[in-house]
């Protein structure tokens, strides 16, 4: 009787043993390690639309690579009593929603051909003389990846998040501007097509 | 004497180390380039995600974003030199270097969330969970760029602008190649 209690006991920890590993190479359970820690969320996988096809022309000159921080602070719902009660005996910490956001992006300039009209190319012989459009900003570039969150506390809606976000993308070309990223990409479109135009056989070129 | 010189050299790398890291503050950095977009894509994608599969959080989180994204392609405009021109009196062959994607953006404010669901013991999506999500759809987009065609829009978007350049600056007949497929002519 004893024997067969033994026996039992035995194989039904083998059986426990067996159910443990297979789960475990079908990956149905979690590691012991990993026990408490949350899956990461995964997207599904769906297809890319095309929505627009654009021709365009546009020699991109000059790139600035910054990072940016951006904060915003929000009241909530719970801000009015706190600052009231605050305003008496400073003790309560701060109800406001806060975001801190740091960007890291591109901003992106140089002349756009297509605005390049007949009356600005005058050829005679081998001298050349081309108005060339003035540089502008093209795009400033701050992809999802392109952001880190320093600090988050409250709920965020996305209008709100777009705002903040914009406001990154504005400081960006704003810096960008104040360090002539114009001017560098004006000299250098100026330059790529000097290049073009005397690899294409002209011998005075002269551009505006 | 001798721990004086040690505490000078120690004074030397405190004050190296402090300009480097005052240089490393200064992080906007402008670099000249050369390059000629000729193609833009708006290309369009859902994000869908469900937080369900964490055994210890009771009730799930799903999610349903939407995402426009413009991808540019052209060409490396500096790779252009007189090697890639034969000028025969009003002819010329113009011999373009590949296309490529010149860049890729994802403006947030094109990122729009459509559907949310949330259960009754779980928070709602943080403003970087979600953005890891967007995360994941702007790799998958990176990924696919390749099969949307348009380094083939690209070839043939700057075959036409600088066509179009080449007979406003006077040339008759021009012929536009390219540098992986030399031998046929893309435009003519």
């Amino acid at each position: 009787m004893r024997r067969m209690r033994l026996s039992n006991i035995i194989m039904f920890v083998l059986i426990a043993l067996a159910a443990f590993l297979v789960f475990r190479t079908c990956r149905a359970m979690p590691s012991l390690q990993n026990i408490f820690s949350s899956r990461p969320e995964v997207i599904d996988e769906t297809p890319i639309i095309i929505k627009e096809i654009r021709e365009i022309g546009q020699l991109i000159t000059a790139v600035s690579s910054d990072e940016v921080v951006v904060e915003s602070t929000l009241p909530t719902r719970g801000s009015g009593f706190v600052n009231s009660f605050n305003k008496i005996i400073k003790v309560l910490p701060s109800a406001d929603k806060r975001i801190v956001l740091i960007g890291r992006g591109k901003v992106v300039a140089g002349t756009d051909l297509k605005q390049l009209k007949e009356d600005d190319v005058s050829v005679s012989g081998d001298t050349i003389r081309i108005n060339i459009p003035k540089a502008v900003v093209l795009d400033a570039i701050l992809n999802p990846s392109d952001f880190e969150t320093f600090e988050e506390r409250g709920n965020w809606s996305s209008a709100e998040i777009i705002e903040v976000k914009k406001q990154a993308r504005l400081k960006m070309v704003s810096r960008a501007l104040q360090h002539n990223i114009l001017s560098t990409a004006d000299k250098k479109a100026k330059e790529m097509l000097r290049q073009f135009l005397y690899a294409a056989g002209f011998k005075e070129i002269i551009i505006n | 004497m001798r721990y004086g010189f040690f505490i000078l050299l120690l004074l030397a790398f405190g004050c190296s180390k402090k300009e480097s890291a005052q240089q490393k503050n200064a992080v906007l950095s402008i670099q000249q380039m050369g390059e000629l977009a000729t193609v833009e894509y708006t290309v369009t994608k859902i994000i869908k995600a469900s937080d369900d599969k964490t055994w210890f959080k009771i009730g799930d989180r799903k999610i349903l974003m939407t995402c426009e994204a413009v991808v540019k392609a052209g060409v490396d405009f500096s790779k252009i030199t007189e090697q890639n021109f034969v000028i025969d009196g009003k002819n010329v062959t113009l011999t373009l270097p590949p296309p490529k994607i010149i860049s890729l953006s994802l403006p947030p404010e094109k990122i729009i969330i459509e559907y949310e669901s949330i259960s009754a013991f779980r928070e709602p999506f943080t403003s970087a969970e979600r953005d890891a999500l967007a995360v994941q759809a702007e790799k998958q987009i990176r990924n696919s760029i390749d099969s949307l065609g348009i380094l083939l829009q690209a070839k043939a978007n700057t075959a036409t602008l600088l066509s179009n350049l080449l007979h406003q600056l006077g040339y008759e007949k021009v012929t536009i190649r390219h540098m992986d497929n030399a031998t046929k002519p893309l435009l003519q």
